[in-house]
Formats: structure tokens, C-alpha cells, sequence
């Protein structure tokens, strides 16, 4: 859906009309009453998505620098309109990735196609439908926020009334109206993510390429992106994101690519990934009390499957794990008994993404 | 293709404009051209004394004296030479590198716009930028010089000046975008270019006076921007001083110097789509 303001044939009036490209919609002028037809235009500059199922399909891209390889055949697919979580350790190769999906970086092999547009020979295209936001967004400090819009916006031919509506749309959306005539060089981190949130939104994408958007953010405006990146994909935008933040993706995403050592180990949902990856592994058990003495941890120990025990430091918490396929909890809870200690709760732990992550990256060295 | 085309035309048109605005209203353009301004009348003021007193500087070559208007803008030129490399060095180390530092290539890079774009966009800018005061003060400074020597100067040779003058700045905001895609520091990339004026300036120009050969120092004198700029320009106001030797026809200077322009261009452009990420 796209916006467009036009004059009323009649009084001249501004319009704001809401309309995909090539649509015809019925409009009545608030002012005059007159009603007229307007069939929106097809854009020029917004390139069309290709026929496929696949926003983003990446074939064994590979990136070298000084011989070294920094992403490594790597392959994956993300669907339309899935919210797909990028991950890996620091050094992984998920930005050099994400810089090629964005044709920042052109691969030394493989390719991708972005909406369908192979970012090899048609890198133009594929960059019309996509949007970007930077870990850290960088701007021209001397210029003021509207004006940044304005100048990114001027690359995808927008014409002013629109690309006007339009900012003014995404001010409204980030909170921030009343910052908008300052020079960017004043504003905070946050701040300064929020702007380039609305850079990478000005081109109304398909496809939102997100590199770690709430690292460095405070809580309420990590929920606020959070918010923003599932309002964003209901309204049918694909969201690649990139996030050092397992909890986050874990909420938002509807599937994860893990990266190690500049290659994809695992691309899958994360329940699936749960079950391929936890199902032959140790269990765990978190026991809850009033407190436990070092003599009742020592008991446990005894005890034949347990592989590891952890305490917490106020002692009112132990995380076992147990040995895969040996029953053993009913024995910890009757030598818990045995030893005086009053059990609050026993729950088996499910796999985290974390414990997914990290059980993979492991796996992976 | 065609569409292409359009998209990398008009990312060049946005470019341009930003970096034009952005240079031409900065305080380090104003400061420049402040500089320039003095120069350009310390030149002038240099000139019309020389000419006023030349009956009393002894081993005065008065042939020079007799060009009048032309000998003061010769010494125009040669106060240029000096300091116009280093203004648009000034001006432009920082047109790439800053980009990178403050990340905001990323966001330019994403854009529907190819690199050799950006490169020409930015190039395009920074001279468009510079070249209004440039011409405005070398404008003004030859109405100057003709009111001060009460004597006409020959439109071509008033015109060639101004327009070799401003490629010879163009040559140098070039040179400095090229240094500015390579450089990873902004301190780099001033070094860097103070480092080539110095070698164009003094560097080879000693060098050429060392060696008593008039192959090399014609070699030598097509390798160097300032000198190309220094013979072309000689050539134009037709002064009867120039270190033209003869070995090379003089129309192959102003080819050369107009190859170092373009080659620079191309330089700047591949150099940039290569690695200026």
C-alpha cells in the first residue's frame, strides 16, 4: 500500500489517497464533495518482487578478505513475510553477510537473490525493496533529522508531497516529532536508532534487514522496536534479523539461521531446532527450596546419573543435569527429604534458543 | 540496463546535491576561500609593485614587465600553483574516509545507486562547490588586474586561465578522493596529501632542476600537475618566460594535463567501487 496526495479537480484541495500501484480508488474531496476516480500509478522507481515464495535466497555466498574466509558457502532461505533470526558468536560472519545481502560488499562467490533480484546483476532492484538499519547507524551530523530522511528518500524518486507524508508518518511512529529540526549530532543512541529505523522504512520495504537494531538500547526502547518489528510483519514486511539477544529472537522470530566460523550450522524453526539438537542430550532439573545445606548438595552428588549441579548464590535454587534416559528425580527428591530440606518446587528446564546456540556453537568447534 | 542507467544518473544528481550544499555553505570552504582571496590579492599587490618599481630592480627581465596585465596574472598562476593543491586537498581528504569513520557509508551504500556513482556524485559536488568561489575570486581578480594595468587582456587567454585554474583544482580534489577511499583515518588521509602536494610542489620539482637533463625534466614536468599546469598556462597568456623547452610539442601538455584529469576521474571512481567499502 502505497500513498500518494493529489489535488481535487475541482477545488484544488490536497487529497491523501491510500492505494496499491496500478489500483483504482474512489475518492470524495472533504472539502468540495466531489467525487472522482484516481487510478494510482504504477511506480517507477519501487521495483516490482519477482514471482517467488523466497524473499531472500542465498546460494553459497562466499566473502575472502586477505585470504581469509569470512562467510563460507553459505546457503539459507527465508520465506516471505517470515521474521527470520540471524545468529552467531562475535566474528561469525553475520554482518560481512548481511553487508552482502545489502550489496554493501559484492561476494567473492555465490549469490542471492533479494525478492528475486540477484544482487550480482541486479543489485538496484534488489536494493529498491530492501531496508536497512546498521548495528550502529551512522549520519551526517551537521544535518537536521527531516533533512536526513529527505535526502534518502530522494533516491527512490519519491515525489515531495508524498516522501513529506510520509516522514512525517515515521517521525509520529518513532516519538520523534519534536526532534525532528535538531541536527542529528545531538541526539542520543537511542534516538539516533530510532532515526535510522525510519531511514531504513522511508522506501516502504518488503524486506527489513535488521543488524543487532537493539544492541547498546534500554529496555523500553528495545520493547518499542520489538513492537515496531511485529506490527511491521503483519503488515507483511519480511524481517532478516540479525541479534545477539537469544531472548528476543526467540520471542519474535518465526525461524533462526546460526552462523559459526563464517558457515550456516543449523537453519531451522527454533522448536525444531530444540528437538534435533536437545533430544539425545542430558536433561535439566530445576529444584526450588527454603535452602539447602552444602552436606544435602553432597548427597545429590553421590547419586548415578548426575552429570553437573549448579547453586545459586542465595542457595534456594540447584539446576542438575541428569544423564539422558536415567529417571533419577524422584532419588534427589527422597535424599532431599532425608536431609531436611523443604522442596518448594521441582520443574524439568526445556531447551532454550540459548541452550540451543550454545550447544550448537559447541558442537561446531 | 536503461533503468539502471536512470537509477545511477539520478543517485549521482542526489549525491552531488548534498555534497555541494553541504561543502559550499561549510566553515572550512569559507575559511579557504579567505585564504585563496588574500592570495589571489597578495599576488595581484605583488604584481603592480614589481611593475611600478621595475625601473629600480636591478637584472629585471623587462620583457615580462612589458606584458603588463599578463605578467601579474603569471604571478597569479604561480601563487596558485602553490596553494591550490593544498585547498583542495583540504577540501576533500575527508569526502570518503569520514563516511567510513562515521558509518554513514552503510547507509549511502544500500541505496539504489551503484558505487561509481557515489564516486562521481561526490567528485561532482566538492568541485561544483569549489568552483563557484574559485571563479568568482579569479573573475574578479582579472577585472582587477586589467583596472590596476590600465591595459586589456584577450578574452581566450582571461577565460583559459580561470577554466585551467579550476581543472587544476579538480585535478587535486581527485587526488584527494582517491587518498580519502583508501585511507581507513582522516589524519591519514590529510598526511597522505599533504605528502603528494609536497612531492608535486618542491619534490620533483628540485629533482628536475638537479638532474641536468632535459629528457627527465620533461619527463618529469608530464608527470606533475603543477608543472603541466604551470606550461599550459604559460602557453595561454603567451609569456615570453616559460620553462617550455621545445622537446615536447605544446599542444601535448594541455592533452596531458586534460589525460590526468580524466585518468584521475577513473582512478577515483574504480579505486572507490573497488574498496571503498
Amino acid at each position: 500500500m502505497a500513498t500518494k496526495i493529489i489535488k481535487c479537480p475541482q477545488c484544488k484541495n490536497k487529497v491523501t489517497v491510500q492505494a496499491n500501484p496500478g489500483e483504482k480508488t474512489y475518492i470524495t474531496c472533504p472539502q468540495c464533495n466531489t467525487k472522482c476516480v484516481f487510478t494510482f500509478p504504477e511506480e517507477k522507481t519501487i521495483a516490482k518482487t519477482a514471482d517467488t515464495s523466497f524473499a531472500i535466497e542465498v546460494e553459497g555466498l562466499v566473502k575472502m578478505f586477505n585470504g581469509f574466509k569470512a562467510v563460507d558457502n553459505v546457503s539459507f532461505k527465508v520465506k516471505t513475510g517470515e521474521i527470520f533470526g540471524f545468529l552467531g558468536p562475535n566474528g561469525a560472519g553475520k554482518t560481512t553477510t548481511i553487508k552482502m545481502l545489502t550489496s554493501i560488499l559484492k561476494p567473492n562467490q555465490g549469490t542471492a537473490r533479494i525478492g528475486g533480484f540477484d544482487i550480482r546483476t541486479n543489485a538496484i532492484d534488489a536494493k529498491k525493496i530492501i531496508g536497512f538499519m546498521p548495528d550502529v547507524p551512522g549520519f551526517y551530523g551537521e544535518m537536521k533529522a527531516e533533512d536526513v530522511l529527505h535526502f534518502y528518500a530522494e533516491f527512490y524518486k519519491i515525489d515531495k508531497d508524498t516522501r513529506n507524508t510520509k516522514i512525517n508518518e515515521l517521525f509520529e511512529m518513532m516519538q520523534l516529532e519534536d526532534f525532528r529540526r535538531k541536527k542529528v549530532k545531538t541526539y542520543s543512541r537511542g534516538m539516533k536508532q530510532k532515526l535510522g529505523f525510519c531511514v531504513a522504512l522511508i522506501n516502504d520495504p518488503k524486506i527489513l534487514i535488521l543488524d543487532e537494531p537493539t544492541i547498546g538500547l534500554d529496555p523500553q526502547t528495545i520493547h518499542f522496536f520489538r513492537k515496531m518489528f511485529m506490527t511491521l510483519n503483519q503488515k507483511g514486511v519480511t524481517i532478516f534479523l540479525s541479534s545477539h539477544i537469544l531472548s528476543e529472537v526467540q520471542e519474535i522470530c518465526t525461524k533462526v539461521g546460526i552462523i559459526n566460523h563464517g558457515r550456516i550450522i543449523a537453519v531451522d524453526t527454533i522448536d525444531e531446532l530444540g528437538k534435533k539438537t536437545m533430544s539425545r542430550k542430558n536433561k535439566k532439573v530445576l529444584i526450588t527450596f527454603e535452602n539447602i545445606t552444602q552436606k544435602a548438595i553432597d548427597a545429590i552428588k553421590k547419586i548415578s546419573g548426575i552429570i553437573d549441579i549448579q547453586t545459586n548464590e542465595s542457595k534456594k535454587r540447584l539446576e542438575i543435569e541428569i544423564e539422558s534416559g536415567k529417571n533419577i528425580i524422584p532419588i534427589i527428591n527422597q535424599t532431599l527429604v532425608e536431609n531436611n530440606i523443604g522442596v518448594n518446587r521441582i520443574e524439568s528446564k526445556e531447551a532454550t534458543l540459548e541452550d540451543i546456540f550454545l550447544s550448537l556453537v559447541r558442537k561446531d568447534k | 540496463m536503461k533503468q539502471n542507467l536512470s537509477d545511477n544518473l539520478w543517485g549521482t544528481y542526489v549525491i552531488f546535491k548534498r555534497e555541494f550544499f553541504s561543502n559550499f555553505k561549510s566553515i572550512r570552504m569559507i575559511i579557504l576561500m579567505i585564504i585563496f582571496s588574500l592570495f589571489v590579492l597578495f599576488s595581484i599587490f605583488v604584481g603592480s609593485f614589481i611593475m611600478s618599481a621595475a625601473d629600480n630592480i636591478p637584472d629585471m627581465d623587462q620583457s615580462l614587465i612589458d606584458q603588463g596585465p599578463i605578467f601579474i596574472l603569471g604571478l597569479v598562476s604561480g601563487f596558485i600553483y602553490f596553494i591550490g593543491p593544498l585547498i583542495a586537498i583540504v577540501l576533500a581528504f575527508d569526502v570518503i574516509v569520514k563516511e567510513k569513520i562515521q558509518n554513514s557509508l552503510n547507509f549511502l551504500l544500500c541505496r539504489p545507486v551503484g558505487k561509481r556513482a557515489i564516486a562521481l556524485g561526490k567528485f561532482l559536488g566538492v568541485t561544483g562547490a569549489l568552483a563557484i568561489p574559485v571563479i568568482t575570486v579569479n573573475t574578479i581578480a582579472v577585472i582587477a588586474i586589467i583596472i590596476i594595468s590600465n591595459k586589456g587582456i584577450e578574452f581566450v587567454q582571461a577565460a583559459g586561465f580561470i577554466i585551467y585554474t579550476m581543472i587544476f583544482f579538480a585535478i587535486y580534489i581527485l587526488i584527494a578522493q582517491v587518498i580519502s577511499s583508501l585511507a581507513k583515518t582522516t589524519t591519514t588521509a590529510i598526511l597522505s596529501g599533504i605528502g603528494i602536494w609536497f612531492l608535486f610542489w618542491l619534490f620533483l620539482p628540485i629533482i628536475s632542476n638537479i638532474v641536468d637533463n632535459s629528457s627527465v625534466a620533461n619527463a618529469l614536468s608530464l608527470i606533475n600537475p603543477g608543472a603541466l599546469y604551470s606550461n599550459c598556462i604559460g602557453h595561454i597568456l603567451d609569456m615570453a618566460s616559460t620553462n617550455l623547452s621545445g622537446e615536447i610539442p605544446i599542444w601535448g601538455y594541455h592533452l596531458v594535463f586534460f589525460v590526468w584529469l580524466f585518468s584521475f576521474l577513473l582512478l577515483a571512481i574504480e579505486i572507490f567501487h573497488r574498496k571503498g567499502d
